[in-house]
């Protein structure tokens, strides 16, 4: 299309077509009107767009723009007048289809009307500050449609009872619903919000109030939560198909509120079905979507927690305390250990892993594990017994495992220098009777002690381990310096070289050896001193354990696995057949406490009895009499002479291991008060009880009372004097 | 696309002479709003296969195919940038067809 024609230049006013017909205006409105007239009757397939275009155009520019408005105006009206008449007398079910109708020819309508007057819109409008011609159309039918009484009343009223007819399960024509929706909604944000999602939220608070009621009286909570959850999903559902996003959230607010919010006390106490009986019967689907639906409210979690922690606490204090159940150490561990996988698995698989879950359970636990004073030594003695003999047969990454749950429980443990008292004692108690069942388990035990406490934590109790290692080697020196006649005739004797310090020595209590073994004794002993100048050595008979040979008096023969003690006093009987008490107790010069266990395990267990007592009885007394049971038999050729001992301390000596704690406790505290004193110089007294008590936590609480009297030592000692003024105040000294 | 080209000077019903064009309705509705709604909105001209009329007056004629032209290449002929007169009528021409580029152009002239 080539259009390029060579023109004559010429200047030439503009001519403006003033010269107009009288009734020019009044000519093409009607044009326009009829057109508009068409529109509305569906018959704008034959009007020319050009045509009505050009009109508009013209009647525009030529200054009638005011005119076109207004008329324009005045026959929008006259149509929405008609329009509402005949909506109005729509038949009941018929009203919300008819409506839509109408809309959606409307706003056809109206756009084609826009189009023709596209001009209009264009310059005359935001010049003369009216509204584009599509608001006017969306204005007018507010004004006429939507908002006039009897609609906006029937309308609303139609919506609600739809969605509250849905809600009992009926079903509704959800695309109507979402089209009669979507013209409120394009009527305006407030046409929406006032005439439609208010009433709605308040009707949908209203129907779930009235609900939740309901069920709470019939429902258990597990149920109830299950309603609530389908209750949510449909909100959230009906939402997407045909509410607007923000009605969907807050219909959500309303459900959780009116069903979850409101009831939460009512719902986790609930007997029978509540919070607690979930967690005592591991109901991981009730207990997730328990958390899942209270997460979504306030204070949700916090009750779910609350009640939790409470839950632990009890039965845990239950379980510490319960005399018949902390009676077995292995047992009560054992219990805490599951206690504590029963609720790790509860978090994992219902509660998403929540940090705050995790650690409300480890306070919980920290909580009453510390109310027994005895569960530092129970946990040793758990570990005691995995480590002596229940791990033979279990593969390493088991014992692992065992090893780091305890050492969760460990975590717990206010007092962990009393858990290290008791594991010396049980290490100890291990190494030297040769019952630990693994070195590698016993290895990592210690590291993990090592990584969680320090390297001063265990620093003991590796030199315990040293010294079983360096006490081998001497034994070979031993061995190859003495002539092999001798090693023939004498007792075979091996000798554990123990540092003091290490282990935990009771008091050196002098016994009588048999001669035979006196005799070895010293051997060991000159070559010991010979080679390693400067030491001492103290035999520990308490602790030591001997093979006897022993034939009875029908020929049986057995070898007797015994303790020290117990050899001392069978050896007496290869002198003479019957003893008394006293004679044995002058003889072998043992402790009365240690001989009376002695005595009563070689005379009074069955099956085990060597010796015979006069009169039998379960008791020893100074008056007893002792011979060799010549009857004595058993399937065995080994036979183990166990020491009737406690495995749990007696009542003395869990006093005695409790003073000594403190003891030990005194330097550490004084020490960290040195260390506080020496960076701050000056410092207040509940500071220094903070800080003190915040570098000891690791390994123990330390008592207030027992602060301020090391402080007090301290001050005697002139490390610290009190400020002289502010006398709260305390200043190092050096 | 039907041209019917009237006399300025005397209304009629009669057009001087009419011209037939054939044009892309995609390139004109792309530049212009008026032709977007002409092809589109559902009147007589938005029906398959009707011969659109567009109805200028004889003075305009010139501006009309300039406009034409300019929606095809984007650029206005060098004649009519020459001549001030057909600039203007080319403006009033974009102006009542909503093609808002070539008032740019024309008034960056």
């Amino acid at each position: 299309m080539s259009t390029q024609k060579k023109k004559n230049f010429k200047i030439e006013a503009f001519k403006h077509r003033a010269e107009l017909e009288p009734n020019y205006a009044e000519k093409t409105w009607k044009i326009l009107e009829h057109a508009i007239q068409e529109i509305y009757n569906h018959n704008a397939s034959g009007l020319s767009f050009e045509e009505l275009y050009r009109n508009a155009y013209n009647m525009v520019l030529h200054k009638y723009g005011e005119k076109l408005y207004s008329e324009l105006v005045n026959t929008m009206r006259g149509h929405l007048h008609q329009l509402s008449r005949y909506v109005e007398g729509t038949q009941g079910g018929f009203f919300l289809e008819e409506l839509n109708r109408e809309w959606e020819d409307y706003k056809k309508a109206l756009q084609m009307i826009r189009d023709i007057l596209m001009y209009m819109d264009r310059t005359f409008v935001p010049s003369s500050k009216k509204p584009p011609v599509n608001d006017l159309g969306l204005n007018l039918w507010k004004d006429y449609i939507a908002q006039s009484l009897i609609i906006q009343v029937r309308l609303e009223h139609t919506l609600l009872e739809l969605i509250e007819q849905e809600r009992t399960g009926e079903v509704i024509n959800r695309g109507l619903m979402r089209n009669v929706i979507q013209m409120l909604k394009e009527l305006g944000p407030s046409v929406y919000q006032e005439d439609f999602e208010r009433p709605l939220i308040s009707q949908s608070a209203y129907f779930y109030r009235a609900e939740s009621q309901k069920s709470i009286e019939c429902c258990d909570c597990g149920d109830y939560l299950k309603k609530a959850e389908r209750r949510l999903t449909e909100e959230t559902e009906r939402a997407s198909h045909y509410l607007a996003e923000a009605t969907g959230k807050m219909l959500q607010n309303v459900v959780e509120r009116e069903m979850i919010a409101n009831h939460m006390q009512r719902l986790v106490q609930r007997e029978n079905s509540g919070l607690v009986m979930m967690l005592e019967d591991d109901k991981y689907d009730d207990l997730s979507r328990m958390y899942r639906l209270f997460n979504r409210v306030p204070e949700g979690l916090t009750t779910i927690r609350d009640v939790m922690t409470g839950h632990i606490r009890e039965t845990g204090k239950q379980l510490v305390t319960d005399p018949e159940k902390s009676k077995d150490p292995v047992e009560f561990v054992q219990r805490l250990l599951k206690e504590k996988d029963k609720y790790d698995k509860i978090i994992s698989s219902a509660f998403d892993n929540d940090k705050t879950f995790q650690n409300a359970l480890n306070s919980s636990f920290e909580h009453f594990i510390n109310l027994n004073p005895r569960s530092p030594e129970f946990i040793s003695l758990f570990v005691d017994e995995k480590l002596r003999k229940g791990l033979k047969e279990v593969r390493e990454e088991d014992v692992e495992a065992v090893l780091d749950k305890v050492m969760i429980l460990f975590r717990y443990l206010q007092e962990k220098d009393v858990f290290e008292k008791y594991y010396k004692q049980h290490l100890a108690k291990r190494l030297l009777s040769g019952k630990s069942a693994s070195d590698e388990a016993e290895r990592s035990l210690i590291v993990k002690l090592k990584t969680e406490c320090g390297y001063q934590f265990t620093s003991k109790l590796e030199g315990m381990f040293t010294d079983m290692r360096t006490s081998q080697d001497t034994m070979k020196g031993f061995h190859a310096s003495q002539p092999p006649v001798m090693m023939e005739r004498q007792p075979g004797l091996p000798v554990l070289v123990l540092t003091t310090g290490s282990w935990p020595m009771q008091a050196i209590t002098a016994c009588n050896l048999p001669s035979e073994i006196h005799w070895v004794c010293e051997r060991f002993k000159a070559y010991y001193l010979g080679t390693h100048s400067g030491r001492k050595l103290s035999w520990q008979t308490s602790m030591g354990s001997a093979d006897l040979k022993a034939v009875f008096g029908k020929g049986q023969k057995h070898e007797l696995i015994v303790s020290t003690y117990q050899m001392c006093v069978l050896m007496l009987f290869n002198t003479s057949d019957h003893l008394s008490y006293k004679d044995i107790e002058e003889a072998t010069a043992i402790p009365a406490a240690d001989l009376k266990r002695c005595l009563q395990s070689l005379a009074c267990v069955k099956g085990k009895n060597v010796l015979c007592k006069e009169p039998m009885s379960k008791d020893i007394l100074a008056g007893d009499r002792f011979c060799i049971n010549e009857r004595f038999s058993s399937k065995f050729f080994k036979v183990k002479i166990g020491t009737v001992a406690a495995q749990k301390e007696s009542e003395p000596e869990k006093q005695e291991t409790r003073q000594r704690v403190e003891e030990d406790r005194k330097p550490q505290i004084e020490a960290a008060i040195v260390r506080i004193m020496k960076s701050r110089r000056v410092l207040d007294h509940n500071n220094i009880v903070a800080e003190v008590t915040k570098q000891l936590q690791s390994r123990f609480l330390p008592n207030p009372v027992v602060i301020k009297k090391r402080i007090e030592s301290l001050i005697e000692r002139e490390f610290l004097e009190r400020d002289k003024v502010d006398r709260k105040m305390y200043r190092y000294l050096a | 696309m039907q041209i019917e080209i009237f006399d300025d000077e005397h209304e009629s019903e009669r057009s001087l002479r009419v011209k037939r064009i054939h044009i892309s309705s995609l390139v004109l509705a792309t530049k212009s709003e008026f032709f977007l709604k002409l092809f589109s909105n559902g009147m007589k001209e938005s029906q398959p296969n009707c011969t659109v009329t567009i109805r200028i007056y004889d003075s305009e004629e010139d501006a009309f195919m300039e406009i034409l032209n300019f929606m095809y290449g984007m650029k206005l002929t060098s004649t009519a940038m020459k001549c001030s007169y057909t600039l203007f009528k080319v403006m009033m021409l974009a102006d009542k067809f909503e093609i808002i580029s070539c008032i740019e152009q024309c008034v960056q002239l």
